[in-house]
């Protein structure tokens, strides 16, 4: 279980981004919504544990995350940024690249490979792949290091609609035992994650829960 | 074209070619280190990189000089007066210059690609080799600015080396002796020479994209 204890953020000393979030999210499909500049990519960051909020804490698993013993759960976390980032290498080691980073950790490649039929591409440089594959790539590497806790930040707005749609059953397939955060403009999960929650301004707006 | 112009273009290349590769050795990944860090530290080590990249080249030539001299506490090593002396002044000359420019290259378009790598758990070393891959492009181009500064300097040539013929004898300080006894030909002849170098260097930074 992910918990935002009271998380504040500010890049000055003036104007908060997020005030005040307090959250909870278990296993199954979260989603953030909200307008431009609501918060929704920092929010993700901060319980990714690449942004330390200016006040409050981010538990996971009862683990503070910015603590001592933060590292260790953070190798559960992965984030996925909106714009794609991938490395001048090719796709396969693209998808790899958790298991390249941290060796040892278990890789599932294989099955996404065959799954979204990537097998013709895998010698190609990623730099030079579409924007919507690079961000299918990004999406993969993610994917193939079996994240206990995965949150995506507009993860399908560079998808064609076969792609999208491949990528929407497997986050909800996913999600049944994993805990997936997904920040979107989009209304194509509304119906079945377990909650919506709603930003304006750096703040809660409305929170839907479905059991 | 005459020997002696020869020997100090090569010389001259060797030595700032030299004090380049040395720089970056130390440069290029503590650029990249101090892009990746948050710390205060980290951020006060950048503002002395940036406030010494403009250092007049006789203030570490001063300063190397009494570290290298025999009463210097390098002196043993018998380094004064050699291209190795110069190396080494033309390396801490343009080390502030290749930490900022990398520093701004890296910070100013890896930062996602750094915000992955940490979600991936990769090491500061991953970090750095991941980085300077990525970015290889700008990093040779600032490597390249960084010789540029080196081979252009005086100061140090002068100083470290002292203009020994057939041995420190580079462009600038074949220049400027050549100017001081009136002898201007050769003077011409090197001047023209380190500026095609320097007109060569721009165009294939400019041709290639290596720097914006």
């Amino acid at each position: 279980m992910i918990e935002v204890r009271s998380v504040s953020f500010k890049y000055d000393k003036k104007n908060y981004i997020l005030y005040n979030i307090d959250l909870t999210f278990d296993t199954g499909l979260h989603l953030l919504k909200g307008p431009n500049g609501s918060g929704k990519t920092t929010l993700c960051k901060i319980i990714s544990g690449i942004l330390p909020p200016t006040e409050g804490r981010i538990y996971i698993e009862g683990v503070d995350i910015y603590g001592e013993a933060g590292d260790a759960i953070l190798d559960k976390v992965i984030f996925v940024h909106d714009k794609p980032i991938v490395l001048n290498r090719s796709v396969y080691e693209n998808i790899i690249f958790g298991g390249l980073i941290q060796k040892g950790r278990p890789i599932d490649a294989n099955y996404l490979i065959k799954k979204f039929r990537l097998e013709d591409l895998l010698e190609k440089n990623a730099k030079e792949l579409s924007a919507g594959y690079k961000q299918l790539v990004s999406l993969l590497r993610a994917f193939a290091v079996k994240p206990k806790y995965l949150i995506l930040d507009e993860p399908i707005s560079n998808l064609d609609e076969e792609f999208r749609d491949q990528i929407l059953e497997y986050l909800i397939n996913y999600s049944k035992d994993n805990t997936v955060i997904i920040a979107t403009h989009t209304p194509y999960l509304d119906e079945t994650a377990s909650t919506i929650t709603y930003l304006n301004n750096g703040r809660i707006k409305k929170r839907i829960e479905r059991n | 074209m005459d020997l002696t112009v020869i020997e100090i273009t090569l010389r001259s290349l060797f030595v700032s070619g030299g004090a380049t590769v040395l720089a970056s050795i130390w440069s290029i990944p503590l650029g990249i280190i101090l892009s990746i860090s948050t710390n205060k530290a980290s951020r006060i080590a950048l503002s002395i990189a940036n406030m010494m990249v403009g250092i007049p080249t006789v203030l570490i030539g001063l300063l190397l000089y009494m570290i290298l001299s025999k009463s210097g506490p390098l002196g043993f090593l018998n380094l004064l007066y050699t291209p190795m002396a110069m190396m080494i002044g033309q390396a801490v000359l343009i080390t502030p210059l290749v930490i900022s420019f990398i520093y701004e290259v890296v910070s100013g378009e890896a930062r996602e690609l750094i915000e992955m790598l940490k979600i991936y758990g990769a090491s500061k070393m991953q970090m750095v080799e991941t980085i300077a891959n990525e970015a290889r492009d700008r990093v040779i181009g600032t490597a390249i600015i960084g010789f540029q500064r080196a081979i252009g300097e005086l100061g140090i040539a002068l100083m470290l080396g002292g203009n020994i013929k057939g041995l420190t004898r580079v462009f600038t300080t074949a220049i400027a002796l050549e100017v001081q006894k009136g002898e201007f030909e050769l003077a011409i002849q090197l001047g023209i020479i380190l500026l095609v170098i320097d007109l060569l260097l721009i165009t294939i930074i400019r041709l290639k994209g290596w720097m914006k």
